[in-house]
This record gives structure tokens, sequence and C-alpha cells, in this order.
């Protein structure tokens, strides 16, 4: 089997390219992604739009329609190397090899490709599966009738769904609060944890609820919301709301501990 | 002294907290539910607070208030719950031994308050909207 790491996305939001981020271990990410895979496949690729923005010795797979998304990457993958093929997001900070290594030993050559399902939403995650030949060939019809989503693809080869050994194996980062996130969860471990959040005002009427208790893995206040926004589509960001623990503001890297309250405090406006 | 009150504010006895024989001067601001919001008509309000935190930050601005004016006492009282036009939301009070300090720090309370303490305002529209209003110069909103 090969691997493809998919290193064009843009990390606009995070502001720098993820691939290069240093991990609290001072390796850089792309060089963990890539040692991983390499344990588990034969041939090792990046998928890039630009090849000078990273240096890695890894052969480089370029979209044949660069700025398209990750299915262009499979298009171009389907006619370079062919399947089956390990695909992994770049921005997979938590991914482990028991996780890579419980997906490939129950692939199934038979079904087209081979997935997790989301620990939250339970929707298959298109950046960590493995695609057969015959999911990879359907890559150029799908984006000739338009489909950038890469989930809805997926989605779309009826993949085989495995729940995560590891819950926050698949956990990426798109902003800086997410990498936070992400690295006091491989500093600090991943536990469970039960907090009790409030919600008032806009929140409250989006949430429908002015309290619950919750399970999260998360390890920052940021994180928290990320999960709480990620399961219930809250309307307000994390640039428009403050946090308070416990009865006291407190900032958005905050640690959160066991049975915690935590209330997001959407703009004021008393007087 | 901060407080939250949902009944009509009595604000003779928040006056009483601020009484000092040591006092030359007395300030105070009310503020009150308006019919209309950048001229849209405003049938009533509704405030919703967290009332733990909205006190600790409020006692924390009343603190401030008297350190930084040097003003001899402070007090404030917000409504939450439904309010009619016409009706007092909030009431902010000093007392100091001169004038000067008494106006800037009622000011300086009123201010804070807005955009500081967790209280939020819901404003019922006379064309049957509803929506929270958004203070555009909270602390730590910006």
């Amino acid at each position: 089997m090969n691997a493809i790491i998919l290193a064009g996305g843009e990390s606009k939001r995070m502001g720098r390219n993820k691939a290069l981020i240093e991990r609290p271990d001072g390796s850089r990410q792309i060089d963990y992604i890539a040692g991983l895979a390499r344990e588990c496949c034969e041939g090792v690729f990046l998928s890039l739009w630009d090849e000078n923005s990273i240096t890695i010795e890894l052969p480089v797979i370029p979209d044949l329609h660069p700025g398209d998304g990750p299915i262009t990457a499979l298009e171009s993958a389907a006619s370079s190397c062919g399947g089956p093929l390990l695909v992994l997001g770049c921005d997979l900070f938590l991914m482990d090899r028991e996780t890579l290594a419980f997906l490939i030993s129950h692939r199934d050559p038979s079904r087209k490709a081979i997935c997790f399902r989301n620990r939250i939403d339970g929707r298959a995650e298109p950046l960590c599966a493995i695609y057969e030949t015959a999911g990879l060939e359907l890559a150029a019809s799908a984006l000739a009738d338009g489909n950038r989503c890469a989930r809805k693809f997926l989605e779309s080869l009826d993949p085989v769904m495995l729940d995560l050994p590891h819950p926050a194996a698949l956990d990426n980062a798109n902003t800086p609060a997410d990498l936070s996130e992400c690295f006091a969860k491989i500093t600090e471990g991943v536990t469970s944890k039960s907090v009790r959040i409030l919600y008032f005002a806009k929140l409250r009427e989006a949430r429908g609820l002015d309290e619950e208790t919750i399970e999260t893995l998360a390890c920052t206040a940021a994180g928290l919301y990320e999960e709480l926004c990620f399961r219930h589509r809250l309307p307000l960001g994390t640039e428009t709301l403050r946090v308070a623990i416990n009865g006291e503001f407190s900032d958005w890297g905050a640690r959160i501990a066991a049975n915690d309250e935590v209330v997001f405090i959407p703009p004021v406006a008393g007087g | 002294m901060f407080q939250l009150t949902s009944s009509p504010i009595d604000t003779e006895a928040v006056r009483k907290q601020v009484l000092d024989p040591a006092a030359g001067g007395f300030c105070s601001f009310e503020g009150w539910v308006r019919n209309q919001h950048e001229g849209r008509p405003v049938l009533k309000l509704e405030y919703e607070a967290y009332a733990a935190l909205a006190i600790k930050e409020g006692e924390r601005i009343l603190a401030e208030s008297i350190q930084r004016f040097g003003i001899l006492h402070a007090a404030c009282v917000h409504r939450t719950g439904p309010l009619e036009i016409g009706e007092m939301a909030v009431y902010v009070c000093v007392s100091s031994a001169h004038r000067d300090a008494a106006f800037d720090a009622c000011r300086y309370i009123i201010d804070e308050v807005k955009s500081r303490v967790p209280v939020w305002k819901k404003e019922f529209f006379a064309d049957g909207n509803a929506g929270w209003v958004r203070c555009d110069h909270c602390a730590g909103h910006q």
C-alpha cells in the first residue's frame, strides 16, 4: 500500500504552513506524519500545489487542479500511484501508529474505502482513510460533477466505517487555539471529563438550554468551545466571546478540570 | 455595593449606602428604557445576567472607582428580567468630598458596567422582531 500526505491546504486561519509546525518534542509535523506513514506503507508521497513550500525527502504528486481541495489530490494520485492508498491530512497532530494499524487491519479490498467515524457527529473522516483503486477512480467524475467536499465524496463510496480506538486521534487544528488544544492533549494526555456549561443570551437561545452537563475530551476552554460549536453549530466564534471558569473570567488557553462550571460570554450590553 | 434585582430599583435605599458626613458632593446616574433604538420603535426590554460573575465584576468596578477617583462611596443596582419603556434599568450613585471626583467616578462606573458586567439586553421591536443588543465597546470583545 502507498500513502499520500495532503499538505496542499492554505492554512489561512492558522496563519502559517501547518506541515511545518513544530510539535511539542521539537519535530516538524510533516516529519512526524511521514514517519508514521513509512512504518506501514511502501511508498509515501506528498500532495502539494506549491512544490517549494516544504523541504522533505518525499516524492511529490503535484495537484492536477491546484487549489481545488483534497479530492483533486485523490484524482492526481489515482493516475500516478493508484490504490490502495492511505490518505493522511498533514494536520493530524494526534495521529498515532495504533490508529493507523487498526485502520489497515480492518481493510476490505472488496469495498471502495475504509475510514473512521468522527467522534462527535459520527460522519466519515476523509483525511485518514484508505481508498481502494475503485474508489480513487471515482474522484475525477466527482470533481467533474462539481463536488469539492471530501467528506461527501467519501460517503458516496459507502466506506467501511470504524470507531476510533483512540477517540481524539483525528482531532486536527485549523487555528492557533486548536493547535494549543492539540498540544495540550499531546503533553497532558486525553481524558474524558464531565463539565457543566451555563448558557446565556444568544447562546442560550441557540442551544435551547440554560445549562447542561457534558462529557468532553477538551483540555482548554477553546477546545471545549470548539467541541460545543461542532455539536450544536453555535452562532458565535471565540473572537466575539469571553470565557469564565468557575465564576471568574479566564482565558481561552486555560485548562478545564473535571466538574468545572464553564460559561461562554456573548458580547455584554448592560445599562 | 453592586446588586442585581428583578424588582423596581429603590433609589432612596441605594442612596443611603453612600451617605457620609465627610461627603460634600453626590452624583447619580439613572439608565432608563428608551422607546426606540437607532430610530426603530422598541416596545420593551429584557435583561439577563450571569449573576455570580456580574456581582463580582460590578464590585470590582466600584472598588476601582474609589481607588481611582478618591471618592468616599459608590453603589450600583442593575435590573434583570422584563422592563417596560420608561423604567429604570440601572442606577449608579457616588459620594465624594468634592464634586469633580463624584462626576468622574459616576461616569466611569456606568461606562465600565455597560462594557464589562455580564448582563445582556434583548430588545423587542414594534415590528415584531427581537434581538440581543451588541455592545461594540465591550472589554475583550473588540
